[in-house]
């Protein structure tokens, strides 16, 4: 009895206490008020995810046989042959979801930070995180753009159906479409942002972070798929000049099933494609498919690439993990594409020793030591192509490249039709075709109602 | 026992003939008029009335039960007495001295005597006291004859039983002798024996039966059920014992009015327990649980039924409001047993075995053998493996094996279908009846004393349960100790009552349970070797990898069939309540409670077991060269630990005050503050390479960050390390009052308020708490003086309105975010958005309208409650879909309201009164529930089809069953549906469509009316007790056939012969045809298209209970006072169902609860 007193006693002292009623109620809960928290929050895996439809519609591979066509989940059945209806009644699709859960955290992390007291030994710190945030939102608006609207295209841009531009983190507020150009001035604005506020060290160890080299080789990967070719030299130029490591190739092991770490040296910022959402057409899955055999044949010998890149089992060549380290494809941004942009640019604006140069420096690490022959002014009349080609080898299995160079190529004209034979039926891609925008998936067009895409 | 008797003898004369016997506070009435009592101070004016009048008075005013007689008349003597503020003693001396009477305190009452002090005997004359014989009758309250009442010296032997009259007759009774008047269901009447010639003894209903039945507890009070405006609902101790479980809730089933468990639960989060209806969406909607005036935080499972004296339900606002915010679902009172005053030591032994049937596992559809080889040739044929063919260790069934091995030439035609012929004849089902399940047997024992003395009573109890469970490796037992006591101290002033409450309990299981994974697997062959299965990996795979230097990659289910994971449960409460009389009619408490329980859950995957070898094979690495085994997983057994712990702290300071002043007023009132503090902790850790002999283990070896290559395929993977590490706080804060005024006793006016602050995350002081309250009325029409119908001696009207509620701390204001402790590709933790900021986060009410009418015809012949209800609850927290674009896919908020209501029926009806009696108990309900407002999208007509819970519809019960409309099939054995009023095949847009109203509504998945008929019939010492039970105007959805989900390898489908396979079979059937590829949207639409909806009305046999009862009258020379035996079936059948399909509504998909059959016995000494 006098136990159960005390207690009593004790147990009513402890509720007159003011706080009494302030103990956290799950001891894993944080509401984010310190900067290791807003770090933490934009950390999250979504942030660094990107849509896996391009891969699955490029011409990248092709699937061999139709059993294994069938097989596979309707939406990558449907991607494969640009059907009208692409998800086939899949919904909570990644390929938009992720995006948006990535646009959350970071506008989370900016309305968070935004009250946050900054102090002068933290500013540094506070500045690259909401320089992060800001890197994050655009490039999850220019992952959406560029899968769920039109190519830029300077004369329609102001009425192509852009996407919600979602600012806030308030979860009741539904946005209709912005146009292409409100899409693209926002991701433009936001990129600014960044560029101003992140560290211009690329951090060695978390390259899931932006920093200043990743931001503008951001601009100039957006610039480039909107045709903006100076500007994408431009920003191609202040990127490299921060960071502009190449790795030699003949430093890879060509056997290994994961030559690349993902803190590889090329890597500015880490991303991959959703992982677990559309994995059978992977490498290592059991699905029959082969990589386009007119691009295996491009790669010349001594070309290191081509066994770093790919393996062959079983008569079919597939491609192994690439500098995602993972099973997903690689979507970040590396130095190559960088170099690559450079010469495109260089190449367009027809200053050919400067393409050359970058193009070179770029081939002389993925040749086998001492067999690479560079480029020389006499291919200078074709090096456009040339630098094209190159691009496609090296940039293959990159997620969306190879499906924004075919947008933007037809645009420019290159008139690239693309084609699939499946159990004795031909399906075809004409250019500039509306399926090269993927409709918005099912759930949201339901519960937002904002205007679907027609195709 | 030997004093009281002593001081009765002392006297020779006493008054004695007993005619009436007065109780007024029944609640008190039980308690020893001890001599203390007589120090009370009462106020009294009485001008010429009659003395009978002036005892009633005085008994009500004291609290305390007065026995007094007739005799002479002497009672209609008018008397006169003024008294303002005077001990009892000298109030009953003024009265009773001028008319020669004295009184005294006997057992537990006053006694008035005549005034034999001048002739009293010495006590050397007590031997000659006079005897002589007795005479009488026993009667009902309504004058009935009572035949079979026991007569007996009080504690001592019986002397008679009264014949079929009622009547009894008993020679050479000494004077003054207290006699116990006792029946079973009616209180038991002591009276102190005079010379008369014939007693007639009148005994009340055993439904007013003091403390068990007319007595409801709140868990702040108990109340006289005659002055509760609210709506309670009593379940005594016989209606607990008439069924036999392990589990008290099991025992509430079908015979509480309102309260309805689901076996076939909508919504998986959810427990089934509802009373009254559903009044939450997502936040807790399980009622509140009280245990002796506590909320018990433990398992339920974890309180010995064997314990339980009675459970109250308090169902409206009046009832519930004093537990505030958790009162919102109800609140079910479970009080223990006690011990009484002066009561020798009662010694209870219960024990029963119940039996059941295997599970039935015929019930679950079932594609036969040949049907799902058949279903593998087909998507053998069209390709489907070929992508698992290409490599050379993913798993395929035997049939493909058998498939694959013709198609590359390895077997010829007639030897594939020779072998295909005999997979097509085993049927798993049979192995697993033979070596998996069992019937289960389930034991309870459980010894009980009880008693007191002068000062304390005590209660002490310990229950055993030991229970096989239907699979062979799974059991669970059960010990409960239970002890409390009770001290009258400082002359009963101060009372200190102490509780004590252990449990453990241990369930063992095969967390490796086998799971078939084609109906032709066979456990053992014809040799009884036990044979491995199909799992993970292909057998031609497993068999040669690693060259013999693997472990043995082989999964032989019945080598591992045992169990490897204990769960014990540790629960310890320790309660005190310390109450002091201040002065009469305020009283203080303070009670405390400490609740403390772990669950400790060991899982020991041996070395030898599948789960080991396979995953220690799954990260070896054999180098190619030296042939050296690398092993990630060290040798030994693999174990995970996980402790749960809780720590609750509760204290509650509270002040009663009763007191009536005048004739007319009476006020009950209480008010206090009770503060908790729970607090919970989980850890859990894995060892790899644990040697149970040494507890050494190898985790030091491992690196749980790096990711380790698989033997087979180009995967990484990490090993989990299984920790975990978590914490909650739940702290509350509350201040509570409670009031209730009658006046003249027909009038009873009730209010509550309550003031509930707990530690919501994220909100700002003055939003954590919220105030809830309550009124109600009471007019006991019978009571007025104008009340003439002979024929309904009890009518009373009851209303009620106040508001309960409910919280969701899973929900708070601010965004908030989960650190998982893990960590990102690059080891940097992060954190999870769990929760987007909301702002105007509210606590959830529900307010509760109750009108009730109480009812009784003359004798008892009908008694009854008719209640009508409204809750309706508002600010309810939703969940909803939102648009993906907002960066979550579901919202929660204050963002819907509901009503329910309903009526509560019991009638009880005595129809046979004679040599066999006839009693009958029909409990009917009646409760609908719509959700009335909703501010976010319901998303698709699929979502809400799919979890109508979780996409409520506006004008809709919550748990709805909707489809869609399906027209006959196309002549390709397509489903049609209809798209904007016209016939379509178009099931992506038919599914995805949002308007709503192209959906069927085909009903409430709940029952809208449902109860209990319970019959009881008794002849002599023979009870049989028949439950039926109904449920009627709900819907339920069957399964039928889903592509899809059988390509992936379920074959648990129902329908497959059913479906379309030539044309104009769409005349016959609605089965759509088997296509490939599988279209997701096409299985969608026939899963909830209207065809597959049935109605779910059933009536059943819920249960049957037969006794027979001896006692030491019977049979004099029985070591025991009483004996039961009775035998129990539980389950026993559906008497009448709605669907044709022989669906148990309640359990549509897996095996319907089996039937049991349980034996017991109940001795008493």
């Amino acid at each position: 009895m006098v136990v159960g007193f005390i207690s009593l006693l004790c147990s009513l002292c402890i509720a007159c206490e003011k706080n009494f009623l302030d103990a956290k109620p799950n001891t894993s809960i944080v509401t984010p008020t310190s900067l290791s928290d807003f770090q933490e929050l934009l950390d999250v895996g979504t942030s660094n995810r990107t849509s896996s439809l391009p891969q699955l519609s490029c011409d990248d591979y092709y699937i061999t046989n139709y059993s294994s066509y069938t097989a596979l989940q309707p939406t990558e059945r449907n991607a494969y042959v640009w059907n009208k209806d692409l998800f086939g009644g899949q919904i909570a699709r990644a390929d938009w979801n992720a995006p948006y859960t990535s646009i959350f955290s970071a506008n989370s992390a900016i309305s968070g930070l935004s009250a946050y007291k900054v102090s002068s030994s933290d500013q540094v710190q506070y500045n690259n995180i909401k320089g992060q945030a800001y890197f994050n939102r655009a490039f999850a608006f220019f992952d959406l753009v560029r899968n769920f609207s039109p190519a830029y295209d300077q004369k329609t841009a102001a009425t192509d159906l852009g996407i919600p531009l979602k600012l806030s983190p308030n979860v009741d507020q539904i946005l209709q479409r912005s146009s292409v150009q409100q899409t693209y001035d926002q991701i433009i604005s936001d990129l600014n942002t960044a560029c101003n506020l992140l560290n211009s060290q690329v951090p060695i160890q978390y390259r899931n972070r932006a920093s200043k080299p990743s931001a503008y080789a951001l601009f100039a990967r957006i610039y480039l798929s909107m045709r903006k070719y100076s500007q994408a030299e431009l920003y191609a130029d202040s990127s490299l000049a921060l960071y502009s490591t190449l790795i030699d190739y003949n430093t890879v092991s060509k056997t290994a099933v994961t030559p690349f770490t993902n803190t590889n040296n090329e890597t500015t910022l880490w991303a991959q494609e959703s992982a677990g959402l559309y994995l059978n057409v992977q490498y290592n899955a059991s699905t029959n498919i082969n990589i386009d055999t007119t691009l295996l044949a491009s790669y010349q010998p001594g070309d290191l690439r081509k066994s770093i890149y790919f393996v062959t089992t079983n008569g079919l060549t597939k491609a192994k993990r690439g500098y995602s380290a993972t099973p997903s494809p690689f979507v970040g941004i590396a130095t190559d594409e960088i170099y690559l942009i450079k010469a495109e640019c260089a190449a367009r604006r027809q200053d050919y020793p400067t393409a050359l140069t970058y193009l070179n420096t770029l081939l002389v690490n993925r040749y086998t030591k001492g067999t690479y022959v560079p480029y020389t002014t006499a291919s200078s009349a074709n090096l456009l192509n040339i630098i094209l080609l190159e691009r496609r080898k090296e940039l293959v299995w990159r997620g969306n490249l190879r499906w924004d160079d075919l947008r933007r190529l037809n645009k420019e004209g290159a008139n690239i039709t693309l084609t699939r034979v499946l159990n004795g039926v031909t399906y075809t891609l004409p250019p500039n075709s509306p399926l090269y925008v993927f409709p918005i998936p099912d759930d949201e067009i339901a519960l937002s109602g904002i205007q679907q895409n027609l195709r | 026992m030997l004093k009281n008797l002593r001081s009765i003898l002392r006297y020779k004369s006493f008054v004695l003939t007993v005619a009436t016997t007065c109780f007024l506070n029944c609640a008190l009435a039980t308690e020893i008029a001890r001599s203390q009592e007589l120090d009370k101070r009462i106020s009294i004016n009485v001008e010429k009335k009659t003395l009978k009048e002036t005892l009633d008075q005085i008994s009500k005013q004291a609290h305390i039960g007065i026995i007094y007689s007739n005799a002479k008349g002497i009672l209609k003597n008018p008397v006169t007495i003024h008294a303002e503020d005077q001990p009892l003693t000298k109030v009953l001396t003024d009265l009773l001295s001028p008319l020669k009477l004295t009184y005294e305190v006997i057992g537990d009452q006053i006694v008035v005597k005549f005034d034999n002090t001048n002739s009293r005997p010495t006590l050397q004359k007590q031997s000659e006291k006079q005897r002589f014989p007795i005479r009488g009758k026993v009667t009902d309250g309504n004058g009935s004859p009572l035949p079979g009442a026991t007569i007996k010296i009080k504690d001592g032997p019986a002397l008679a039983t009264t014949d079929s009259n009622g009547e009894f007759e008993i020679n050479n009774v000494a004077d003054s002798t207290v006699l116990q008047v006792s029946f079973v269901g009616y209180v038991t009447k002591e009276i102190v024996v005079t010379y008369a010639n014939y007693l007639t003894i009148s005994l009340e209903s055993g439904s007013n039966q003091l403390n068990e039945v007319s007595v409801v507890s709140t868990g702040y009070q108990t109340i006289p059920k005659e002055r509760a405006t609210g709506s309670f609902d009593l379940i005594d101790s016989t209606l607990i014992n008439r069924a036999v479980s392990t589990n008290i809730l099991d025992r509430l089933d079908g015979v509480t009015s309102g309260l309805i468990i689901n076996q076939n639960k909508l919504n998986p989060n959810s427990t089934n327990i509802t009373i009254r209806g559903t009044s939450t969406l997502f936040a807790n909607d399980q009622p509140l649980i009280v245990l002796d005036n506590f909320p018990y935080e433990g398992d339920l499972g974890n309180i010995n039924p064997n314990d339980i004296q009675s459970v109250t339900v308090l169902k409206d606002a009046a009832a519930a409001s004093i537990w505030g915010v958790r009162a919102g679902n109800g609140v079910i009172v479970i009080t223990t047993k006690k011990g009484k005053l002066n009561m020798t030591p009662q010694i209870n032994f219960n024990a029963n075995v119940t039996f059941s049937n295997k599970q039935d596992l015929y019930y679950t559809p079932q594609l036969t053998s040949s049907q799902y080889i058949g279903v593998e040739t087909y998507l053998f044929d069209q390709g489907y493996y070929n992508n698992t063919l290409r490599d050379d260790y993913d798993a395929i069934s035997p049939v493909v094996a058998i498939l694959n091995a013709n198609k590359n030439g390895q077997l010829t035609a007639a030897q594939m279908s020779s072998q295909l012929t005999a997979l097509a004849n085993d049927d798993v089902r049979s192995d697993e009846n033979k070596y998996i399940y069992r019937k289960p047997v389930n034991q309870q024992y459980s010894l009980s004393v009880a008693g007191g003395g002068n000062a304390n009573r005590y209660f002490i109890s310990a229950g055993f349960d030991d229970n096989l469970q239907p699979i062979v490796s799974n059991s669970y037992n059960r010990v409960t100790l239970n002890a409390n006591n009770t001290y009258s101290l400082i002359k009963n002033r101060l009372e200190w009552t102490s509780g004590l409450l252990f449990t453990q309990s241990t369930t063992k299981q095969n967390s490796n349970g086998f799971v078939a994974s084609t109906p032709y697997e066979m456990l053992k062959d014809a040799n009884g070797n036990n044979l491995p299965v199909v799992h993970g990996l292909r057998s031609s795979y497993i068999d040669t990898a690693g060259t013999g230097k693997l472990l043995d990659w082989r999964d032989i289910p019945l080598n591992d069939n045992y169990s490897n994971q204990t769960t014990s449960l540790t629960d310890y409460r320790f309660s005190n309540q310390v109450s002091l009389k201040i002065v009469p009619g305020l009283q203080l408490s303070a009670q405390y409670l400490y609740e403390k329980g772990s669950t400790d859950l060991v899982l020991d995957n041996s070395a030898n077991s599948y789960y080991v070898r396979n995953l220690v094979n799954t990260y070896s690495q054999i180098d190619p060269v030296t042939g050296q085994v690398t092993q990630a997983i060290p040798d030994g057994d693999i174990l995970s630990k996980d402790n749960s712990n809780y720590t609750l702290n509760t204290g509650r300071l509270q002040l009663n005050f009763d007191r009536k002043f005048g004739k007319d007023h009476q006020v009950t009132a209480l008010a206090g503050y009770e503060i908790s503090n729970y607090t919970s902790t989980e850890d859990a850790y894995t060892f790899y390479g644990y040697n149970p002999a040494t507890s050494a283990n190898g985790n030091q070896s491992i690196d749980f960050t790096y990711q380790y290559p698989q033997y087979y395929g180009y995967n990484t993977g990490q090993i989990p390390t299984g920790l975990t590490s978590q914490g909650t706080t739940d702290r509350n804060r509350s201040y509570f009052a409670n009031a209730s005024y009658s006046y003249k006793h027909r009038y009873i006016i009730t209010g509550s308020a309550r003031r509930d602050e707990s530690n919501i995350f994220g909100v700002s002081t003055n939003q954590k708490g919220v105030p809830l309250w309550s009124t109600g009325l009471k007019w006991k029409i019978n009571d007025e003086p104008f009340y003439k119908w002979d024929f309904l001696p009890l009518l009373a009207l009851r209303a009620t309105y106040g508001y309960n509620g409910n919280t969701d701390k899973s929900t708070t204001a601010y965004l908030t975010t989960l650190s998982l402790g893990s960590v990102n590709s690059f080891n940097a933790p992060y954190l999870q958005i769990i929760n987007p900021p909301n702002p105007s986060l509210r606590w959830e009410k529900v307010g509760v309208t109750n009108l009730g009418i109480d009812f009784g015809l003359k004798n008892n012949i009908l008694t009854g409650t008719i209640e009508y209800y409204i809750k309706n609850a508002t600010d309810l927290i939703a969940n909803t879909p939102v648009a993906p674009q907002s960066g979550v896919t579901q919202f929660r908020g204050n963002a819907a309201d509901m009503r329910d209501n309903g009526v509560d029926i019991q009638f009880n009806l005595r129809i046979l009164n004679s040599a066999i009696s006839w009693n009958t108990m029909i409990l009917f309900n009646y409760v609908t529930n719509k959700v009335t407002h909703y501010e976010l999208n319901a998303g698709t007509d699929l979502n809400i089809a799919q979890g109508n819970y979780v996409n409520p519809l506006v004008g809709y019960p919550l748990y709805s069953i909707f489809s869609f409309l399906s027209a006959k099939l196309d002549s390709k054995g397509n489903p049609q549906g209809y798209l904007n009023g016209q016939l379509s095949e178009d099931y992506t847009s038919i599914l995805n469509s949002t308007n709503s109203t192209s959906l069927i509504y085909n009903g409430s998945a709940t029952p809208k009316y449902f109860g209990t008929i319970f019959n009881n019939f008794n002849y002599k010492r023979f009870a049989l007790s028949v439950g039926i039970g109904y449920k009627l105007d709900y819907y339920f959805r069957r399964t039928s056939l889903n592509y899809g989900s059988l390509y992936g390898g379920n074959f648990n489908q129902a329908d497959f012969n059913n479906r379309w396979q030539n044309p104009g079979d769409e005349n016959h059937t609605y089965v759509p045809s088997m296509i490939y590829p599988d279209n997701i949207y096409r299985d969608e639409f026939y899963t909830y298209s209207n065809v597959l909806v049935d109605r779910a009305d059933n009536i059943r046999l819920k249960d049957l209970r037969f006794s027979y009862a001896l006692d030491k009258q019977l049979i004099p020379g029985l070591p025991f006072k009483t004996l039961q035996v009775y035998f129990y079936a539980n389950n026993l059948a559906i008497l009448w169902r709605a669907n044709h399909d022989g669906l148990d509504p309640d359990s549509p998909y897996a095996p319907p609860l089996t039937k049991t059959f349980s034996l017991g016995l109940n001795a008493s000494f």
